[in-house]
């Protein structure tokens, strides 16, 4: 097939029934990287969270050939990550190659090949020297890097990032960039950050309301400001 | 002193640093029990036991004035306990070093023995946390069979108390800057009750999202561990080399014989 | 200021410290098991987290009125029980004091026992029975009797908890105050601490069960806004007040005189030994502690070790010496040389890695 992401009528209601995502139907190409934009609200960590089959959803989401179901969630966390918008959330563990190692050890690899995996990942995101330090000890920047080396360690196929580089300064926004632009892996990247998004994807999606309300190449979205002044972006 | 530089030596390294944490946790146990089995009245006999949380000190490359000021912070309690003992023991003792003989009320000597103790429990204690970092001792701990739900708490108390304790801070001078001072009580007390409120509530939120952080890697219960602990011939030499310094520490007598 | 209640190694003997951390460490192993049980997976990392919420907690201070410089602050355990369960708590609050402890050296380490049992384990279950208790059915809970309930439960637990630090200084024969006076000591301090705490507590159960009355156990949400009423307020000062004023005039009427509590020691064990030692008092708790402790004070045997049995330095009519005279010199001459020795490896050793690495 070629997709890496397959969704279709995608639906998610919060706890107290309103609707988060209205019907949502989305393809995205193996290997390339997608810009997810749009104003606050809009349910762009609504449809990376059903993605990751945390949340209950009506409709259909494939992930690299395997349809989200119950029974699949363990496989499907397998081959997607995701890092979520305050890193403090996702790093729990007292160091940073304990939560690198995390994830691999879940999957099933003992604790030397976990442990070998994490501090492949660490070095892979610019981290080499910081396995054994707590995360306290650690700058906003590098516990952006370090989150994402959480699942990188997992060798996943997908990447779904919620606003990675909100909050950084110039240099380690920078970093960032570089870093995923050298990732071989899909990625889905929501963010307010167009520099960011224009330079990184190829292509974009634009949700307002719970909707697809443009989906293409990233020249034809982010370049538009008409289009992005309409949903309260421009 | 910022709190998140308590431990802000554990990651350096150093012979003593490189000790297996087991090894370092045992012996200041042990240290610990020895210092405490000396009598209420034992001022000198103490005086050996500086040299092995000083050692660890030393050769950990941990400033010695870093450790002292913790035994100062620490101190008002017990202080307050010093003061207090010579008022109920007034049974006069003799004091001798070499020629030189006093007599005292024996509360005196309770108190330097109290002090005397309690510096070099913290002076251990710091030794021991400053050349080991938190998540090893986890790691012994986990190795000496303690429960896994309470060391999982301890993981996630250690990753989270700079964290909120931040955020506490950030809110308490938001406060403050905005003249709590000057509020009557009534209202400031209902002001505290919001704030710890609210950053309760945020702590409920918070371990939502951290659960689902750990279930999308994969997490299904079990606390996973990783193998990070090495017992070397140099942990042998230390623990041996302790023991021994201990009971000469304790039983000085055998020297002679 | 704060007043700290985390008790020392220094008051404790060898004995009294292995029992402590025998019975805190069965607490906390039933409490884990228990609190397994009764909280989902989700909630599993909500103990820790809640753990680091009570040191953040305890940084927001309150100013008492009328009392400039002094301020009370949450201690946790009881708020933790009303919210997690007793279980859970004790648990978190185990957590919490392990870490006090290494991190933050506060409490000694063979202290952990007594500190587990008194900050955790007595507030957490004292605590928690007294709220319980108090509050009746919880899902509709009045405003009016929840604060209350939240408010004495901080009281017992916290003075309860308190309660035990004189027994366990007392048994291990450490200090000599008189276990009854240290007792209305801490049981006084407790009672002002307790009462902060408690309105602490209560008003952020108020919030709560404005903001989240789920957390609480309650059904729904409180129509009444939940506020708290100058009238409740007045009225705990004034309940506190007179349970204060009652505890101080009982233990005055019972007499905490030192001596005595001297004499009744001193007839209840040892008192055959009284003619070579200037107080038998001193005796019974040195010959208990001479049998009790792991290792016995060597220069107090007749013939330790094969040293000479007719040294000088045994007591004379009045006064016990303390030390061998020479012995004891030596033994600090020895320490100084080796720390010497030490410090100059250890100096010498560092010199040469910045040397090597530059």
């Amino acid at each position: 097939m070629g997709d890496i992401l397959d969704i279709r009528d995608l639906t998610v209601r919060y706890a107290d029934g309103t609707a988060a995502l209205r019907g949502i139907t989305l393809a995205l190409a193996e290997g390339t990287r997608t810009a997810l934009i749009g104003p606050n609200g809009a349910g762009k960590t609504s449809l990376l969270l059903a993605i990751m089959g945390a949340v209950p959803f009506e409709g259909r989401i494939v992930v690299d050939g395997i349809e989200l179901s119950k029974r699949t969630t363990h496989e499907v966390r397998g081959r997607c990550g995701m890092t979520f918008q305050n890193p403090d959330d996702q790093l729990f563990m007292p160091t940073l190659l304990e939560d690198a190692a995390f994830g691999p050890l879940n999957q099933g690899f003992s604790a030397a090949e976990a442990e070998s995996r994490a501090r492949a990942a660490i070095e892979a995101v610019g981290l080499k020297g910081f396995e054994p330090r707590p995360a306290h000890h650690a700058s906003e920047g590098q516990k952006r890097a370090a989150a994402i080396a959480t699942v990188l360690a997992m060798n996943v196929r997908l990447l779904l990032l919620d606003e990675p580089g909100a909050g950084l300064d110039f240099r380690s926004r920078r970093r960032l960039t570089d870093l995923l632009a050298a990732r071989p892996e899909s990625l889905l990247l929501a963010t307010h950050d167009m520099d960011m998004a224009r330079e990184l994807c190829s292509h974009a999606v634009l949700l307002d309301r719970g909707a697809v309300a443009a989906h293409g190449p990233a020249k034809e979205i982010l370049d538009a400001p008409k289009l992005l002044a309409e949903h309260g972006l421009a | 002193m910022h709190h998140s530089h308590l431990d802000r030596f554990a990651h350096e390294d150093s012979p003593v640093h490189r000790l297996d944490a087991r090894a370092k946790l045992v012996a200041v146990v042990a240290y610990t029990v020895v210092a405490i089995s000396f009598n209420r009245y034992a001022v000198t006999e103490l005086a050996p036991l500086a040299v092995l949380p000083l050692a660890m000190l030393w050769f950990g490359g941990i400033p010695t004035r870093f450790a002292l000021k913790r035994v100062l912070v620490l101190s008002p309690f017990i202080l307050f306990v010093c003061l207090l003992s010579p008022w109920y023991d007034r049974v006069p003792r003799e004091f001798a070093v070499g020629t030189w003989h006093v007599t005292l009320a024996g509360g005196w000597l309770t108190s330097v023995d109290i002090a005397a103790k309690f510096t070099l429990g913290v002076l251990a204690l710091t030794a021991l946390m400053s050349t080991t970092p938190f998540s090893l001792i986890i790691e012994s701990a986990r190795r000496f069979g303690a429960p896994r739900v309470l060391l999982m708490q301890l993981g996630f108390l250690y990753r989270y108390i700079f964290v909120l304790v931040d955020e506490a801070m950030r809110v308490r001078r938001a406060r403050d800057f905005r003249g709590a001072a000057l509020a009557p009580a009534g209202r400031r007390l209902t002001a505290v009750g919001g704030i710890i409120g609210n950053l309760f509530v945020r702590t409920l939120d918070r371990s939502e999202r951290i659960h689902l952080a750990m279930t999308a890697r994969g997490w299904t219960g079990t606390p996973p561990g990783l193998d990070l602990l090495r017992f070397r011939w140099t942990d042998a030499v230390f623990l041996i080399a302790s023991a021994a310094y201990l009971v000469l520490c304790r039983w000085p007598g055998l020297w002679k014989g | 200021m704060i007043l700290a209640m985390h008790m020392a190694n220094e008051l404790l003997n060898i004995p009294i410290a292995a029992v402590t951390i025998l019975i805190a460490a069965g607490f906390v192993a039933i409490a884990a098991a228990l609190a397994r049980r009764s909280l989902t997976t989700e909630r599993l990392p909500l103990m820790g987290v809640v753990g680091a919420f009570v040191f953040a907690a305890q940084m927001i201070n309150f100013t008492l009125p009328g009392m400039p410089g002094t301020s009370g602050h949450l201690g946790g355990g009881v708020l933790l029980a009303i919210i997690l369960g007793p279980w859970a708590a004790i648990v978190a609050m185990a957590a919490i004091l392990v870490v006090q402890c290494l991190l933050f050296q506060d409490g000694g380490l063979l202290a952990l026992g007594c500190n587990i049992l008194n900050m955790g384990v007595v507030p957490c279950l004292t605590g928690w029975g007294l709220y319980r208790a108090l509050l009746g059915p919880v899902s509709t809970a009045r405003p009016w009797r929840q604060y209350l309930a939240a408010w004495a439960a901080c009281i017992l637990g916290v003075a309860g908890g308190a309660a035990l630090v004189p027994f366990e200084a007392g048994f291990s024969g450490v200090l000599r105050v008189p276990t009854v006076s240290f007792l209305a000591l801490m049981v006084g301090v407790h009672l002002i601490i307790g009462f902060v705490e408690g309105l602490i507590t209560f008003v952020v159960v108020a919030y709560l069960r404005q903001v989240r009355p789920v957390s609480l156990g309650l059904a729904a949400a409180d129509a009444s806004g939940g506020r708290l009423s100058r009238g409740m307020v007045a009225a705990s000062l004034l309940a506190t007040a007179a349970l204060l004023a009652a505890v101080v005039a009982w233990f005055a009427s019972a007499s905490p005189d030192g001596l005595e509590w001297c004499t009744t020691e001193h007839r209840w064990a040892g008192a055959d030994r009284a003619v070579e030692e200037p107080s038998s008092a001193v005796a019974a708790v040195n010959a208990w502690q001479t049998r009790w402790s792991l290792m016995p004070d060597y220069s107090r045997r007749p013939a330790p070790l094969g040293e000479d049995p007719a040294a000088p330095a045994s007591t004379t009519a009045a006064k016990a010496s303390v030390v061998k005279p020479w012995g004891s010199l030596a033994g600090l001459l020895g320490t100084a040389v080796t720390l010497g020795i030490v410090w100059s490896a250890a100096t010498l050793l560092r010199r040469r890695k910045t040397i090597r690495s530059s």
